[in-house]
């Protein structure tokens, strides 16, 4: 076997190192970020701290997770990104199976078709327009509103074409031959088979999903229907301080400087997305899927 | 078809479809309709909206009642003395980002590939994922403090320097590479999963084959891995020139100043500025469509050449 | 190929054609929604039963205020309440018979932004809006969305309210237009934002120093201290200065080095006796000021880093050590001297003294205005009755000897009762110290020379009648940090006269709104290539002339006629 090679070896171990490398680069600046996060709002202000906490405290943390909209903010990101991610994935598989198919059965007006949804991820009206289409739908303060209008993207359509496309075509042939429809050829044989791309997509949904915050300011008048991210978002917002009247006492300044509250905000805003990735990662495993199939 | 690279299957012999039936294939078309309406609904009915740039959008006056300034706002954009440094300045910096944010995710992917160990490779993969995470307020601040004249990379670079430290950000050439290099940072690893879900889609008895045919890794890699993937990499690379006119607004907003206006300046930020001063709409909108068109034309082009070319089609 | 552009566009042209349609059809639907808002019985009592409640003092049946939440992170809350419920909207109903209501709630930075789309979709506005946005605040009485309150305003405002907002025709300059007024301006302490020179004042003792009184002794105490390196730092910096923001700014300032000079970069006013107003950072003593900066950050005395600091970055100079001297508002006393400054390095002590004079032999410093954004009445509002009710009974509790808020706001919130007297130390509150006023309508509305007046009388030994005031003039006795914004207050009021403002306050024009951008830039690359030695200092005067022919010389005349039609002399 090739892996064998002495000169794939040296190879294998110089590759080993250097992954190593790229890991520690990329997660400097978090350790960074963390021992911010634990340190006096004083210590990270006058930009004391390193790679160490200085004067240990769980203050932004604390500060974080006693807002009165936390659980239900968490709650209501966890919805999103459910509904977002299941009927985003229907939509997106759906739309790109007609599209993936060329040769034989490729359908009349595909490439029109597919040119539909291109053209929307370069044009857009911007925000006023779809505010007051928004406005007119009645959709303004609803949890649908972060929903509906991601759910035939683009990008995820356009991936998933040519994920689909690189499958085998006999499978296909052989499924529909035996009297299977197009909607059972896709749910049993191209669904199973295309796992890699679907848990990639669904993966890139949902962080997509649990990042945004803008349309939940913009269009959720109602704090408590705020996902986390838009939450999380307003705490750190800085106020201005040549605003403060009323500043007799000094310390009407004192939540004023929000390094700490950023740092842990990372932390509490990204770790639950980031624990769902280990999970997909088996399916990425190589071949495996395909190469049962073939058997 | 066993030993044949993938990318050829994709190639459409240019053949004649008679053999497309309606009948049961009408499936396909029901399986458009939730697409296509909502994206009638949710980006072509707003697009109407588009109209403002060509006036002097007010509020309260909506787009039926708005004076129409025709040409007005692209004017604003392209008769300045600096409207092309700007353009300029925009195009290197996310062609530079474009280009190398494809390649190094792809060679990253391609080594990540070769690690058998199953632990390794994963936490290398959660590991180079998390800066995507970061929000560039947090680390354009992180980037200050490293580059700052007393920083950490100055108190290397003043052995090597003399003792004279270098103003990364203060110096217009190398705050596009700055720029650049830790936009790469930031992204590659979310970049790469994309890559990784290709890889895992090739075919294992490509490689049982080569191997019998005593084909080294490296050949193996060549002839097979890389065209295996070549199509998530032509339409991830033809879609990413859709933003050739992006070359990233949180990034720069927080890293520039005017220092380097010269060289970082790009139509983002000169929009950004303009709009506080002015709060106007239609200039925004205006600017965001020239970006569009543009971007529109490119991947239009990038379609139709593959498949006058190369008789392939991207998507 | 060549009809596929044709066909999109038809396509897109019938869109939009379907669009507008559809946008005009809706239109009447929405204004019903809109009335949704507003509470039954709002819409349902009649004028002359609320005039009657005025008078008593309380609204029954209550009324609804509807108003907007632009929440920032100084938004905290105790004992479960929120922006929507909470001991000032209990008060508010239980007292006055006043409901406030939330129409939406949004991030401080997003305010306008929410506004502007409402306004596009024909949403009915709040009754009340909190705003700053000076264009805002326009674009709405230019779209006939506000009342005109100047009779109602005489009608029912307090005769306290009437003394505040009558001190100074200018005070409404923002949110009137030609003589009506269409919201309640809201106003900052006199001298509130003016800068201060802040020095570290134990490295002053230890070296024997006295505080510099001119740019030139500014500099030997700067090379003292550099020499000393007291912070024992790396590279020890002359001062925090930060200019990524601007010149004029409110913490790490550098305005006061062109003030030295007789001028203030980026404000106008007639300089050094000229006849009409100027924009200051085209006049040859912004040229000076500019060749000292450049000197200063040669010698060190500037960081490198300062082009690319805020204010925020900027100051961590002076708080880690690396620098003795900042330049910033009185209220810094508290934050960040106190709060991070001293929390690091408890032997650190700071003072603050006016400005250093520069070589014209006076000092200047960029003014802070007084008016400062304004609370805009809605043309739909049904009940500015209510509204000024409950501004009158603000304006009395904050000065009141005696009543509901002689202490503070609301007790075990903002003060608590500790034997009988009141406490404003955070660590007695119980539950925590939160201030009442963010979930106020507008923060109360005082006399902006209150806070002046108060310690110019505790200076001068009077008798002081309120008991909040009592309490400040007893802390000063013990805690520093209110010892030190006592001294500066007074600090701040002994260099009033030093204070150079920007007197056009007014909407943009239209050069500034076509050019204002690219006048902008050319000033903030100009100015910062010359202070860090990439352009000659003759640069400027290149700038001066390419800054007039792209349309400055166009802009100053449209400036001054707009002074001239405020009445300014």
């Amino acid at each position: 076997m090739y892996y064998k090679n002495p000169k794939y070896r040296i190879f294998y171990f110089i590759n080993s190192i250097f992954l190593i490398f790229i890991s520690l680069l990329c997660i400097f600046p978090l350790i960074h970020i963390l021992a911010v996060s634990f340190s006096s709002g004083a210590a990270a202000s006058a930009n004391l701290v390193s790679l160490w906490p200085v004067h240990f405290t769980w203050d932004a943390y604390q500060k974080t997770l006693g807002d009165n909209h936390f659980l239900l903010s968490i709650w209501n990101s966890s919805v999103r990104v459910g509904l977002g991610v299941t009927l985003g994935m229907m939509v997106t598989l759906l739309t790109a199976y007609p599209l993936s198919k060329i040769g034989a059965r490729e359908m009349k007006g595909r490439v029109w078709m597919t040119w539909y949804f291109v053209f929307p991820m370069l044009f857009s009206g911007g925000l006023i327009p779809f505010y007051i289409l928004v406005q007119k739908l009645g959709l303004i303060n609803s949890i649908w509103v972060l929903i509906l209008p991601g759910l035939a993207g683009t990008w995820n359509i356009i991936l998933l074409i040519n994920f689909l496309r690189a499958l085998p075509r006999e499978l296909e042939e052989a499924s529909l031959v035996d009297g299977a429809g197009h909607f059972r050829t896709l749910i049993s044989i191209y669904v199973p088979l295309s796992m890699p791309a679907i848990a990639t997509l669904s993966l890139f949904v949902a962080v997509g999903h649990w990042n945004s915050w803008f349309d939940g300011l913009i269009f959720l008048s109602d704090k408590a229907k705020w996902p986390l991210s838009t939450l999380l978002q307003t705490l750190i917002v800085m106020p201005d301080p040549t605003k403060l009247q009323n500043n007799m006492d000094p310390r009407i300044l004192e939540n004023f400087s929000q390094q700490t509250v950023k740092a842990a905000q990372i932390f509490i805003g990204s770790l639950p997305i980031l624990a769902v990735y280990p999970f997909l990662q088996r399916y990425f495993v190589k071949g495996i899927v395909i190469g049962a199939v073939k058997e | 078809m066993e030993n044949q690279p993938l990318i050829e299957q994709q190639k459409v012999i240019r053949q004649p479809k008679t053999h497309f039936k309606w009948g049961k294939n009408i499936a396909l078309y029901v399986m458009l309709i939730p697409g296509i309406v909502l994206t009638l609904i949710f980006s072509y009915l707003p697009m109407g909206g588009l109209v403002i740039a060509f006036q002097d959008y007010k509020p309260w006056l909506g787009m039926l009642k708005s004076n129409w300034v025709q040409w007005d706002h692209f004017a604003m954009m392209f008769l300045r003395d600096d409207s092309v440094q700007i353009i300029w300045n925009t195009l290197i910096i996310s062609s530079a980002k474009l280009t190398a944010g494809l390649i190094i995710p792809i060679v990253f992917s391609l080594l990540l590939n070769e690690v058998r160990q199953l632990f390794f490779k994963k936490t290398v993969q959660t590991l180079v994922y998390l800066p995507h995470f970061l929000s560039w307020v947090i680390l354009g601040g992180i980037l200050t403090d490293l580059l700052s004249s007393s920083g950490l990379i100055n108190s290397w670079v003043e052995k090597l320097n003399h003792g004279k430290p270098i103003l990364f950000l203060a110096d217009g050439d190398w705050f596009r590479i700055i720029v650049v290099i830790s936009d790469i940072w930031k992204e590659f690893g979310f970049a790469t999963i994309v890559f990784l879900a290709a890889l895992a889609g090739v075919n294992p008895s490509l490689y049982e084959a080569a191997e019998v045919d005593g084909a080294g890794r490296w050949k193996q890699t060549l002839n097979i891995t890389l065209p295996a993937i070549a199509p998530i990499i032509v339409v991830v690379g033809t879609l990413s020139l859709g933003n050739i006119l992006n070359a990233g607004f949180d990034q720069i907003f927080n890293l520039y100043n005017p220092l380097v206006y010269s060289k970082g300046d790009i139509i983002d930020t000169f929009v950004y500025r303009t709009g506080i001063i002015s709060g106007g709409f239609s200039f925004a909108t205006a600017v965001g469509m020239f970006k569009s068109v543009i971007g529109f034309i490119l991947i239009a082009l990038a379609y139709w050449s593959s498949g006058k070319f190369a008789n392939y089609r991207i998507f | 190929m060549l009809d596929r552009p044709k066909k999109s566009l038809m396509v897109l042209l019938i869109l939009i054609l379907s669009f507008s349609v559809f946008t005009a059809c809706s239109k009447e639907t929405n204004s019903n929604n809109a009335g949704q808002n507003s509470s039954p019985e709002a819409s349902k009592a009649p004028e002359a039963v609320t005039e009657d409640n005025f008078s008593k003092g309380k609204f029954d049946p209550p009324v609804t205020i509807t108003t907007s939440g632009c929440t920032n992170s100084a938004y905290v809350f105790k004992n479960g309440e929120t922006l929507e419920n909470n001991v000032h909207t209990k008060w508010a109903k239980d007292r006055l018979g006043i409901d406030i209501k939330y129409n939406w709630v949004t991030a401080d930075d997003q305010c306008s932004t929410k506004i502007r789309l409402a306004l596009s979709s024909g949403e009915r506005l709040p009754d009340v809006m909190r705003m700053h946005d000076q264009n805002l605040i326009n674009d709405l009485i230019e779209a006939d969305k506000l009342m005109d309150i100047t009779s109602a305003f005489d009608q029912y405002a307090s005769e306290e309210l009437k003394a505040i907002y009558n001190q100074d025709p200018s005070y409404w300059y923002g949110a009137a237009r030609d003589g009506k007024k269409y919201g309640i301006p809201i106003l900052n302490f006199s001298l509130q934002n003016d800068p201060l020179m802040w020095v570290r004042q134990d490295w002053l003792e230890q070296l024997n120093l006295q505080a510099p009184t001119t740019f030139d002794e500014l500099e030997v105490v700067m090379d003292a201290f550099i020499e000393a390196n007291l912070g024992n730092v790396k590279k020890p910096v002359g001062m925090a200065v930060g200019i990524k923001n601007g010149y004029a700014t409110w913490m790490s300032d550098a305005s006061w080095i062109f003030g030295g000079y007789g001028v203030i970069p980026g404000y106008w006013n007639k300089w050094n006796g000229a006849s009409e107003l100027q924009y200051g950072s085209i006049r040859p003593e912004a040229k000076e000021a500019l060749a000292k900066m450049n000197e200063w950050y040669n010698k060190g005395y500037i960081s490198p880093d300062a082009g690319l600091s805020d204010e925020s970055k900027a100051s961590e100079l002076f708080t880690n050590g690396s620098s003795g001297f900042i330049f910033g508002p009185m209220w810094m006393a508290g934050w960040p001297m106190r709060d991070v400054l001293q929390q690091n390095n408890p032997d650190a002590k700071y003072k603050a003294y006016p400005v250093p004079s520069g070589p014209s032999g006076k000092s200047g410093l960029h003014g802070s205005p007084i008016p400062d954004g304004a609370l805009m009445i809605s043309k739909d509002f049904k009940h500015i009755d209510a509204l000024i009710l409950y501004l009158n009974t603000l304006a009395a509790g904050a000065i009141a000897k005696d009543g509901e808020f002689m202490y503070g706001w609301h007790e075990d919130y903002d003060y608590t009762m500790i034997d009988g007297k009141p406490s404003y130390n955070g660590d007695d509150v119980p539950g925590g110290q939160v201030y009442p006023e963010k979930y106020f309508l507008m923060q109360a509305p005082l006399d902006p020379y209150h806070e002046l007046n108060l310690m110019k009388k505790i200076a001068n030994n009077e008798p002081i009648d309120s008991p909040r005031d009592q309490v400040t003039a007893e802390n000063i006795k013990t805690d520093e940090a209110a010892r030190i914004r006592y001294e500066t207050d007074l600090m701040a009021e002994a260099q009033k006269d030093r204070g150079l403002h920007n007197l056009y306050t007014g909407a943009a024009t239209k050069t500034l709104l076509e050019k204002g951008e690219a006048l902008k830039k050319i000033e903030g690359e100009t100015f910062s290539e010359i202070i860090y030695g990439k352009a000659p200092i003759d640069n400027f005067d290149s700038f001066v002339k390419k800054w007039s022919d792209l349309g400055g010389v166009q802009l100053t005349s449209e400036v001054n006629d707009w002074y001239k039609s405020v009445g300014g002399k």
